[in-house]
């Protein structure tokens, strides 16, 4: 059981080290948020509700970033062979899951963690912000993206369709997810939602952060298996 | 029973559809029973 | 088998809409429209379950007929979730002056019409030996779709969709057919494909 769990650390300090050493998958990420923002904000249109739009701006950058991310997670690794070493090394499939899931989910909430503050200067100045709810409702949110990105960046990397295909597969299946993250972010930043809404947002979250984290488990290894 | 023409022309259409799967549904069965048979 | 699925589903069909057009006849004339939006929403959801199950199977056997069950079972719910979303928009025009709002029941049902259509391009692009696993592989992420719609079908009240009840039991029982009818035709369609399917794979194997 430990060794399992040094195996998956150590593949995660792999990815997390490249990342550091780089710098790509963060620069890429922040530029089309900063874009998206700041086109909001200079259109001048009147904003009745700032937290509901703020919760769909940061939805629809985490969907970005996540999309982005999950692309250099599948490419990375084949680029350069080293998916060879990955599949010879004594790691199981399940296990490089879990640390190429680790590795998404820190970026997404590092990209989280930067954007916030950013929104919440341009669009939210008169809103109480629920700021542990917040993070926690994040943390849920990249944990449902985290999870079907890896599995959905490997899978289409393989199909050999080109990377414009994981959007197309990425967007319809996190709709279901979004439904209820924009609520629960609305609520989180003070917005108009009752705690209620809030709760069962949770729920459904929680719901489809284990369903999604199984399925991902569950179906690496069909992935990641040569014919 | 007062029918229009569009109401005609749909009903025609429905029982045209349902032979026509009918058909195919032969004429695929005959071609996998000769590469059955080969 | 396939013969009498398809007589069968003449006769449910033809006969279903007999009764809902005339002793079943909802006033105003476009709310006779919910007779062909309920058996496809059905029979869409069913053929999504379809494909879950052929995807695991063949995960599991690696037999080649649960590929094609669910490639089969995808092109039918396509047809139907067209239908669905088309219908849908007409009736919500119809009834409450509005072709789209963004409640749970219709961004989840759009869901499963572009998770039919992610398939479908999925299978069309990749070549070879991993078509059907990675076909496979989406087909089960896609499945995850079918729970959140009959959840915010049944439990989340919008103001948009209340419940629906019937006057007569002439419309009940037309409803049931069209349901029946439905299932029966998405179950011919789907082996006629299956068919199709595997006469393709004899021409590859002879080639």
């Amino acid at each position: 059981m430990k060794a399992k769990f040094f195996r998956t650390i150590s593949i995660l300090y792999k990815d997390l080290l490249c990342e550091l050493r780089s710098g790509q998958g963060i620069a890429v990420m922040i530029l089309p948020e900063i874009l998206i923002a700041g086109l909001f904000r200079i259109s001048g249109i009147t904003i009745t509700e700032p937290e509901r739009l703020v919760s769909c701006v940061l939805l629809v950058n985490l969907l970005f970033a996540g999309i982005l991310g999950g692309e250099r997670t599948a490419l990375s690794e084949h680029e350069n062979g080293c998916i060879n070493g990955l599949l010879v090394c004594p790691a199981k499939s399940e296990e490089i899951y879990f640390a190429k899931f680790g590795f998404n989910f820190l970026l997404l909430c590092l990209f989280g963690i930067i954007i916030v503050p950013i929104l919440a200067i341009l669009f939210l100045t008169e809103s109480n912000i629920h700021l542990l709810e917040l993070l926690f409702s994040i943390l849920l949110i990249n944990i449902a993206l985290g999870s079907v990105v890896t599995i959905l960046g490997f899978l289409v990397y393989r199909s050999g369709a080109g990377n414009s295909l994981l959007s197309v597969i990425f967007i319809p299946v996190m709709l279901p997810v979004f439904i209820p993250a924009v609520n629960l972010i609305t609520y989180c930043l003070g917005g108009g939602d009752t705690i209620d809404t809030g709760n069962k947002a949770v729920q459904f979250l929680v719901c489809f952060d284990i369903i999604f984290l199984t399925l991902g488990w569950l179906l690496f290894d069909f992935v990641l298996e040569e014919n | 029973m007062k029918m229009s023409y569009f109401a005609v022309a749909f009903i025609i259409s429905w029982v045209v559809y349902f032979a026509y799967l009918f058909f195919i549904d032969r004429k695929l069965t005959k071609i996998n029973r000769r590469f059955e048979t080969k | 088998m396939r013969k009498v699925l398809l007589i069968l589903s003449f006769i449910f069909l033809t006969g279903g809409w007999t009764i809902c057009l005339l002793p079943g006849r909802v006033e105003p004339a476009v709310r006779n429209i919910i007779y062909v939006h309920v058996p496809s929403a059905i029979t869409s959801l069913v053929c999504m379950v379809a494909v879950l199950i052929g995807s695991i199977q063949y995960l599991r056997t690696k037999k080649d007929k649960w590929d094609f069950f669910a490639a089969g079972s995808v092109e039918a719910g396509f047809i139907f979730a067209t239908v669905l979303n088309i219908t849908g928009c007409i009736f919500a025009k119809a009834e409450w002056e509005v072709w789209w709002t963004p409640s749970a029941r219709l961004v989840s049902s759009a869901t499963l019409w572009f998770l039919y259509t992610a398939y479908l391009i999925l299978r069309s692009n990749t070549a070879g030996k991993l078509r059907k696993k990675v076909c496979a592989v989406t087909g089960i992420i896609a499945s995850v779709d079918v729970p959140f719609v009959l959840i915010s079908a049944r439990f989340i009240r919008d103001i948009h969709q209340p419940g629906f009840s019937f006057e007569t039991g002439w419309q009940y029982s037309g409803l049931a057919m069209l349901i029946a009818g439905s299932l029966l035709l998405a179950s011919v369609w789907v082996l006629v494909r299956i068919r199709i399917f595997r006469i393709e794979s004899k021409i590859y194997d002879y080639k």
